[in-house]
This record gives C-alpha cells, sequence and structure tokens, in this order.
C-alpha cells in the first residue's frame, strides 16, 4: 500500500487512517535541490524545497498539505503543475483557534474526507478512527529540547549523537498532540466537529495568531537547554528564536541548516561546542596519568592557518607556530608540530598530551582529544586575559562571537552562516581588488577624509562596488574605511545578537587590521583588547585543555 | 539632488540612535520640504495624476509622525475606509519601508533587525520597518490592524509591533479560498474589528459614513479600471516610483476624496495622451525604484513604459456600497494575491490584454516568497499566453542587496528582444 504523506501537525491524520490511508511524515532532507530548482524558485525556504524535490524524484505518490506558509503553499502550486502525484490536497486552515474557525475547520474535513475517500474507494472506520490516535509523550528526566524550524531525520540523528543529555525533537510537526475523541460521540458530523476543535486546540505553531501557548515547550522543569533550530529562508521561527533569546533561563544554541543532507554535516562542530558547554567542567578533566616530560600541545587547524602552542607543567609558553594550512589539514599539523618542537628543543616524547581544534581537527590523526574551536578560543582567551567576557573572533571563514563566564566557560556562542561578508576572505577579495598587501590594508584605512558606505553586504557586489568606487576617482583610504566599517558593521551585529558584555577581546587573523579593530571598537563604545597571542589564542586552549586531560 | 537626500537619510540614522523624537521631527520635516517641491515644482514631465497620487501618499505620510494619537498601523491590503471615516491615519509598512528607502535611511534600521536576531532572509520592507519603530523612529500606533492576506511577514511584524508597543493588534484572517462564505466570514470580522476601534476612540463610526466611503471606492475602481482600458491605445510617461504611489492610492488610502479625485484625473488625462508607441510593460509585484539603472530604462522614456502593476489593481471587484462590510470583505478575498499562485497570473494575462502590454516583468523582491514561489510557473503561463516574461530578482527598498547592474542589464536584454520582436530596431 502506497504511503500518504503529509508535512504538518495540522493534518488530519486519523481521518486519513480512518479513510484507509498509512501516513507518514515527510522529513526527507535531500543531496540538493537540482529539480526543485529547475520548477520553482533557490530561494523559496529549504523545507519547501525538500518536499517539492522528494516529489519530483518520484519518492511520493500522496502528498496532504496545509497552507501553513506561503512556501508550502507555493510548493504546493508547483506541484500541481509538475508533480505528477496520484494524490496531491492542500487543506485550508484558519489562523485562529475561535468558534468561527471551528466551523470552517470542520467544513474544510469534510471536504478533505469526500475527496480521500474518493481516491482510496473506502468508507470511513469509525474503530480505525479511535485507534489511529497516538499517545503523547512527556519529559520525566533531564532532557534538550530542539525547537523551531522542523529537523529532518539526518539532522536529528547528529543532534542526538553529539549532546551529552537525551534530545526531544519539539519542532513544527513533531509537537503534535491530538487527544483521542470521547467514546459517547459516534455520529460522523459530530466527531469531525469535536475533531476540529481539538486540532485547533493543539500547542500552536508561529503561523497562529495566538502563540502564547508555546511557552509550555520552554517551561518544563527537566528541560536543560534548547537547541533552536531555523531553516534557511523559513521567517516564521526567527522571530521567536528573537524573543527566546531575552526570555530563556537555560543554555540555547542557534543553528540554521538549508535542509540538505550537507548542512547536517555542518552543523557538527557548533553542535559538538554547545555539548562541551552543557557538561561540567570536572567532566573533562583526565584520570590517567599521561606519559612523557610534561609539556602539552594544542594544534589549531584553521581554513588559512595552522597554529601550533606548547606549554609546559607551569603554563608558560615554550613554543608557538603559526603556519599556512596549504593543502592538507594533517600534513599542515605535522609541518607546524615538528617546528614547535624544534623551537622549544623538544622530543616529540616529552609531549605529555595533544589536543586538537579547528575546522582541520577530525582529519589529524595525532592528538588525545579533539575539542571545538568555540570552547578553545574561549579557554585560550580566559587564560590571556581573565576579565574578558566576550570575544569576537574573525578569522579565514567565518566570525563570531563567544560569551564566557569569569571561569573561560562558554555561556553563549554564535557564528556567521555561509557567508564570506565579514571575514578575513572578504577582506584578501578587497585587497586584491585594490592592489594592496593585507599589512597595507591594515593601515591604509587610518587616514581616510570622506565616509563611504559599501551598502553591499554580498562579497561579490561589495567587490563590484569598490571597482566602481575606484573608477569615481574615490581615495583608497576613504575606500578601505567603508570596507572596514561594512565588516564592523556585520561582526557588531552578531555581538548584539549575543548580547555581548565588556570586556571585549579580539582574536583571530583580522585582529591584526588596524582599522577594522579600531572601527569594531568604535562601534562598541567600549574597550577591545588584542593581545600579542591573539592568533594562537586556539592553539593555546587547546593546549590549556590537554594539561587538564593529565590527571 | 541625490547627495542632499543621501546626506538627509545619514543624518536621520545617525539621530535615530541619539535622540529618536527628534529624528521623527527631522524626518517629518524632511517629507514636508519634499511634498512642498512635489507641489510646487514636481518635474517637468510628472503629470497632474502623478503629482496627485504622490502628494496625497507624501500627506499620509507625514499624518501619522505628526499626529502619533491617531495613528493607526495597518498591513497594506486592510481595507482602511473605517479609520478614514473616524478620522485616523492609518500608515502602512510597506509604505514606510518604501519611503525610509527613498530617503535612503533603510541601513542602520536593516541592521537593527538582524541583530535583533530576525532572519536576513526576511522580507526587507517590513525589515526596515521593524527597526524604525523599535529605534523609535515610528510612532506608537493606537492599535495595529492587520490582514494574513499574501504575505506571511504581516502575521510576524504586526504580532511583534503590537507586543513591543503594548497595543490592541486585530488580525483578519482571509481564508484562502475564494467564495462567497468566506465573503461572509470576512465581513464578520471586519464588523468585529470595527467595534474595537470604535472601542479604542470611543466613539461610534457612522454607518452611512462608511458607505460613502466605500462608494468612493468602488467609484475609484472603476475609473481606474476604465483608465486601464484606454490606456491600451494611449502613451502616459511616467516613473517607476509613480507606480508604487499609485498602490498606496489605490489600498491604504482608497475611499478618500483624494483617491477618487487621482483615478478621475487619470481618465481625463488618458483623452488627451498621445497614441501608444514603444515597449510596454507590465510590471508584477513591488518596483525598485531605488535602482537607478533600472529607472533610466522605464523613467519618463517613449521607447519604454511601465503601463500597470498589479500591486494597484489586484482587488478590484464590483461590489454594493450599500453593504459596506461585504464590499470590503470581497475586494480582500477575491484578491487576486488570495488562493493559488493561478489566479494572480491569470489576473495579470487578463490585465496584461487590457493595457496591451508587450511584455510582463515578474519582480521577485527578496524574502516575497509568493512572489518567488510563483515565479517559474508565472514565465511558463504568461509565455504560453504569448507574453514574453522577464523574471527578476531584486529588492525593492535594500541596496546592500546590490546587483543594480545586473538588473538594468537584464531589464536592457529583455526589452532589446520585445523591440526586436515588435520589428523595431534595437
Amino acid at each position: 500500500m502506497s504511503k500518504t504523506w503529509y508535512i504538518c501537525k495540522y493534518t488530519p491524520v486519523e481521518l486519513l487512517e480512518a479513510l484507509g490511508g498509512d501516513c507518514q511524515v515527510l522529513d526527507y532532507m535531500p543531496e540538493d535541490f537540482e529539480l526543485s530548482d529547475q520548477v520553482s524558485h533557490p530561494n523559496l525556504c529549504g523545507f519547501g524545497k525538500a518536499v517539492i524535490q522528494a516529489c519530483m524524484e518520484g519518492r511520493v505518490k500522496e502528498l496532504v498539505l496545509v497552507n501553513c506558509c506561503d512556501t508550502i503553499r507555493s510548493a504546493y502550486d508547483v506541484l500541481l503543475a509538475h508533480g505528477k502525484l496520484d494524490f496531491l490536497y492542500l487543506m485550508d486552515m484558519l489562523h485562529c483557534g475561535d468558534a468561527c474557525a471551528r466551523e470552517k475547520t470542520k467544513g474544510e474535513l469534510l471536504r478533505l474526507a469526500k475527496a480521500y475517500a474518493d481516491y482510496k474507494g473506502q468508507p470511513f472506520q469509525p474503530q480505525r478512527f479511535r485507534e489511529a490516535f497516538r499517545p503523547v509523550s512527556c519529559p520525566s528526566e533531564p532532557y534538550l529540547s530542539v525547537l523551531g524550524g522542523r529537523v529532518g531525520e539526518e539532522l536529528f540523528a547528529v543532534m542526538e549523537s553529539s549532546m551529552p543529555l537525551p534530545v526531544r525533537n519539539d519542532t513544527c510537526v513533531h509537537n503534535r498532540s491530538v487527544c483521542p475523541p470521547p467514546e459517547d460521540l459516534t455520529e460522523f458530523e459530530g466527531l469531525m466537529d469535536w475533531y476540529a476543535g481539538e486540532l485547533l486546540g493543539q500547542l500552536p505553531c508561529m503561523r497562529m495568531t495566538d502563540t502564547a501557548g508555546r511557552k509550555r515547550l520552554y517551561q518544563d522543569p527537566h528541560l536543560m537547554g534548547v537547541i533552536y533550530h531555523t531553516v534557511k529562508f523559513c521567517d516564521y521561527y526567527g522571530f521567536e528564536y528573537a524573543q527566546l533569546r531575552r526570555e530563556l533561563d537555560v543554555p540555547m544554541l542557534k543553528v540554521e541548516s538549508d535542509y540538505t543532507l550537507q548542512s547536517s554535516g555542518q552543523l557538527r562542530t557548533r553542535l559538538e561546542a554547545f555539548a562541551e558547554s552543557l557538561a561540567p567542567q570536572d567532566q573533562r578533566r583526565g584520570t590517567r596519568q599521561m606519559n612523557g616530560n610534561g609539556y602539552y600541545v594544542g594544534i589549531d587547524s584553521g581554513s588559512t592557518s595552522t597554529d601550533v602552542a606548547i606549554l609546559d607543567r607551569d603554563r608558560h609558553i615554550v613554543a608557538q607556530v603559526i603556519l599556512p594550512t596549504g593543502a592538507g589539514a594533517a600534513a599542515g599539523a605535522e609541518r607546524a608540530l615538528e617546528q614547535a618542537l624544534a623551537q622549544a628543543g623538544l622530543k616529540p616524547s616529552d609531549i605529555s598530551a595533544t589536543v586538537t581544534t579547528g575546522y582541520g581537527r577530525a582529519a589529524i590523526q595525532r592528538g588525545d582529544k579533539s575539542i571545538t574551536e568555540i570552547t578553545c578560543h574561549a579557554k585560550g582567551a580566559h587564560f590571556l586575559d581573565p576579565e574578558v567576557r566576550t570575544i569576537i573572533d574573525i578569522g579565514g571563514q567565518d566570525s563570531k562571537v563567544i560569551r564566557v563566564d569569569e571561569q573561560g566557560n562558554v555561556i553563549n556562542f554564535v557564528m556567521n552562516d555561509k557567508c564570506a561578508a565579514g571575514t578575513g576572505r572578504f577582506l584578501e577579495l578587497m585587497a586584491r581588488t585594490l592592489e594592496l598587501s593585507m599589512d597595507e590594508m591594515s593601515t591604509a584605512g587610518l587616514s581616510w577624509k570622506e565616509e563611504i558606505t559599501i551598502s553591499s553586504m554580498c562579497t561579490v557586489f561589495a567587490e563590484s562596488e569598490v571597482v566602481s568606487l575606484v573608477a569615481q576617482n574615490k581615495s583608497r583610504a576613504d575606500i578601505i574605511h567603508g570596507l572596514n566599517e561594512s565588516v564592523a558593521s556585520k561582526t557588531c551585529a552578531l555581538c548584539r545578537r549575543l548580547g555581548g558584555e565588556p570586556v571585549y577581546m579580539m582574536t583571530g587573523g583580522v585582529s591584526k587590521n588596524q582599522g577594522v579593530a579600531q572601527a569594531i571598537q568604535r562601534r562598541l563604545g567600549a574597550e577591545l583588547r588584542i593581545s600579542q597571542q591573539a592568533q594562537l589564542n586556539g592553539a593555546l586552549g587547546a593546549a590549556l585543555f590537554a594539561m587538564e586531560l593529565d590527571g | 539632488m541625490g547627495e542632499i537626500v543621501t546626506l538627509f537619510g545619514e543624518i536621520v540614522q545617525k539621530q535615530c540612535h541619539k535622540n529618536p523624537l527628534a529624528a521623527r521631527r527631522l524626518l517629518r520635516l524632511g517629507y514636508r520640504a519634499k511634498k512642498l517641491q512635489l507641489m510646487a515644482a514636481p518635474g517637468k514631465n510628472t503629470t497632474k495624476a502623478a503629482q496627485m497620487a504622490a502628494v496625497q501618499t507624501m500627506t499620509s505620510m507625514i499624518a501619522p509622525l505628526a499626529h502619533p494619537e491617531r495613528a493607526a498601523m495597518a498591513s497594506l491590503f486592510l481595507p482602511c475606509e473605517p479609520l478614514q471615516v473616524a478620522g485616523l491615519y492609518p500608515y502602512s509598512c510597506e509604505g514606510f519601508g518604501c519611503f525610509l528607502s527613498g530617503t535612503q535611511a533603510e541601513q542602520a534600521f536593516l541592521r537593527y533587525a538582524e541583530g535583533e536576531g530576525l532572519p536576513e532572509t526576511f522580507c526587507s520592507y517590513h525589515k526596515i520597518f521593524i527597526g524604525a519603530a523599535e529605534q523609535g523612529l515610528m510612532p506608537k500606533p493606537r492599535f495595529i490592524l492587520n490582514t494574513t492576506l499574501a504575505c506571511d511577514a504581516n502575521l510576524l511584524t504586526f504580532r511583534r509591533l503590537a507586543e513591543y508597543f503594548q497595543v490592541p493588534q486585530f488580525v483578519v484572517d482571509v481564508p484562502y479560498e475564494p467564495s462567497e462564505e468566506a465573503v461572509a466570514y470576512v465581513a464578520n470580522q471586519l464588523r468585529e474589528m470595527v467595534r474595537l476601534v470604535e472601542g479604542q476612540i470611543g466613539r461610534s463610526i457612522p454607518e452611512d459614513g462608511l458607505c460613502q466611503a466605500v462608494a468612493r471606492s468602488q467609484k475609484s475602481m472603476e475609473q481606474f479600471q476604465r483608465y486601464m482600458t484606454l490606456r491600451a491605445d494611449k502613451r502616459i510617461l511616467g516613473e517607476l516610483t509613480g507606480e508604487m504611489f499609485s498602490a498606496f492610492a489605490l489600498h491604504t488610502l482608497l475611499g478618500t476624496p483624494e483617491t477618487e479625485a487621482y483615478t478621475s484625473q487619470c481618465l481625463k488625462e488618458i483623452d488627451r495622451a498621445p497614441s501608444a508607441s514603444g515597449v510596454r510593460l507590465l510590471w508584477m509585484h513591488t518596483t525598485p525604484f531605488w535602482v537607478e539603472p533600472l529607472r533610466k530604462v522605464t523613467d519618463f522614456n517613449p521607447d519604454v513604459q511601465v503601463v500597470a502593476c498589479d500591486m494597484c489593481f489586484e482587488g478590484f471587484v464590483r461590489a454594493d456600497p450599500s453593504r459596506p462590510y461585504d464590499a470590503m470583505a470581497r475586494r480582500v478575498v477575491y484578491s487576486a494575491f488570495n488562493g493559488p499562485v493561478s489566479r494572480r497570473i491569470q489576473r495579470g494575462i487578463q490585465a496584461a490584454r487590457q493595457v496591451r502590454a508587450d511584455g510582463v516583468v515578474w519582480f521577485c523582491h527578496w524574502g516575497c516568497k509568493h512572489t518567488l514561489g510563483g515565479a517559474q510557473l508565472a514565465k511558463e503561463q504568461f509565455e504560453a499566453a504569448g507574453l514574453p516574461c522577464l523574471v527578476l530578482d531584486g529588492d525593492g527598498c535594500d541596496r546592500s542587496h546590490g546587483g543594480e547592474g545586473q538588473l538594468a542589464t537584464r531589464m536592457d536584454a529583455f526589452v532589446e528582444m520585445l523591440r526586436a520582436e515588435k520589428g523595431e530596431r534595437v
């Protein structure tokens, strides 16, 4: 028997099953959106594109949609024209749950029941209707909740495997809660009237007018933390996230995916860093005695450079090396470590423990443990300056803001998403356009005279904007100042989103760019500390963790 | 002139950060100055009707800034006749988004909204509006009224702002399927909305006044329909901004004597207009009037004209003004933006034939999922109806999305193609 797929918790699943349907949530995460992009637009929300893609790939033959949002309505339009489905239905669901809406929803249920019964050729079976209701589970032990826009199976599996506590998928369709009908209600129209009220009375989704009932999702006493997920180009849940940032008193991580399989992998670093911040400090400490002579290595394998720091037992830096990563993370790490050992006059056998971090950490075989760069940056910054509470790290391919407590533990963090704007790469490209070295770029904007706004935040468009400013004979200093301000604006927006607090420290390669650092400081209205070891920060944190491994 | 606007926009943004009330006063002053300029020296090519729409819209933007105690926030598709009769000043999110962008004062508000954690992919009109409201530039309204029609952003923006300002909100929930049952459902909600407004202002809204306002709405729509039909054989030069002024006149300001006068003036001018010539375009959705290279193609150009825009005519229906709630509800329920996108496309095809357009531009404004989602279907269906269609991606108000050159190149190429089809020299 073919499956009837659905996407929304307001779908009358029990009614469809009573009419002979075998229903299942459509949570398919495709490899790409090639077929969807041919018939719709790339800027639709990732989930809507995944629905179209699943149908165009022939995986779905029966689909019941609800007019959840503009994207799903569009997906329905597209599938009606191109989907080649055996059964496609869009159910209208109003945005409120009052008596009029209930009456209207009952009408919709009767309309759908007729269309589906005609398609399946089966009458309504009251017993099947009652049996179709599933019990709703409530948390009874500490747990983490995934909230927000829907999370597909593969991404949820990554979340589950990364977290130190049980994880509940409370997103979108997954928090469906419909109770069975009263025993004395048997007549079909009466049942549908009750059912309409029950469907509308569920914990509301963000499309409903009154969303106050959603508080139940994050006021559970067993809730220990929240992973807030949004789907790129879905706007509904970003608004709830903006509200929870202020209201929630448990740790929260914000992640965004485009609903492809690849995006699940890309989010792993953030998930692991969040898990590290949830684990108590003493759980991270080692219990075994390490060999070696009391030297601890941290290796930070970044996209642009590989950094190595070696500490002795007294937490003195005995070696520090920063090398270009080159083609392979593993080879880069070996090369940097060799140089660091030579610099300190040590042999490999002197090393008691090694911790790796950075984008390339998974590719490096050497090491006793791998810890995300977010946790390592927090540790390193705390070591360099214990007063620091907010770290602004701008590296080659990402920028992040990390808030730390007085012990150097991560309280919260935010990273930019898949976009070069506001990163070291952006500045590199602009330096190339202006035919400057990175060192020249660092100071050339300091003597600016005219305020120029680079309005394009997209790297490609900003490059054309710079070219056109050059053509207008604008001075190089003014253009670079405009670029610095543009990076600072993007960074400070991240900082505001996280609720950054003084003391601020800047780390990462871009911290060497005086123009950008000054622009950020101006916008923050607070001192921005930059350590001599700013670029080594991640490696230092990793080395400190290596020391903690040695019980 | 451009540099003065840039400077003014920068001052408003900076001032807003330090002293929002002073920034509001400054903005009001700037808009008053602009209104005077529009009245005294609108530009030698601007028609009287276009001038009337511009002045009327400008007046409606100044009013809530000058009299916040009478301001009501409303979504673009909300029937505003009850507010006009009650002497209130409705101001729309899209309207202010456009105006702040026109003033080049949008970037700080966009950055603020994104800094608050709101999605970067959210509609830019709404992001600017939220930024301006929460930064104190927009006045606190008496209440907030919106529909669910066409745009999910309505639900999000207005709910957030109602919580922010702590003012009552009323949502007119529009069923997806256009039907008489849906008209009755929406009419009842509009009655309820009026009761809320009456409770807030402490007096009733006279039914006869409402009937008169709705009668003006019907007359304005009929006159504009007639104008569109007559425009098929005539040439009226205008600008992209003018289409947006017209859209405000025919939505938020529909039902006012000024909009009726505007549509009457359109009819007068069309009689005297020269015969049609050049490439004629139907524009679907909002217009990115800030893109200078695009304006060079479309503005006051005898060779290329935008002859209609669906933001103006999407809600035109026949209705009985003596049943004002039914008439207002009908406009929303039977709007071309309601239901499947094929309704909007079919309405576009009908309008393109009515005004004798040579081609159609389907403008995918950043963040508008309704328009983005229907883009490929629109291209297929317009072209199947013999109307070449250009799908143009851009942003109606956010300069940081850039791409001016790319927009203009695609537009130029489309016009060259249409010219070649008409047998004209490219």
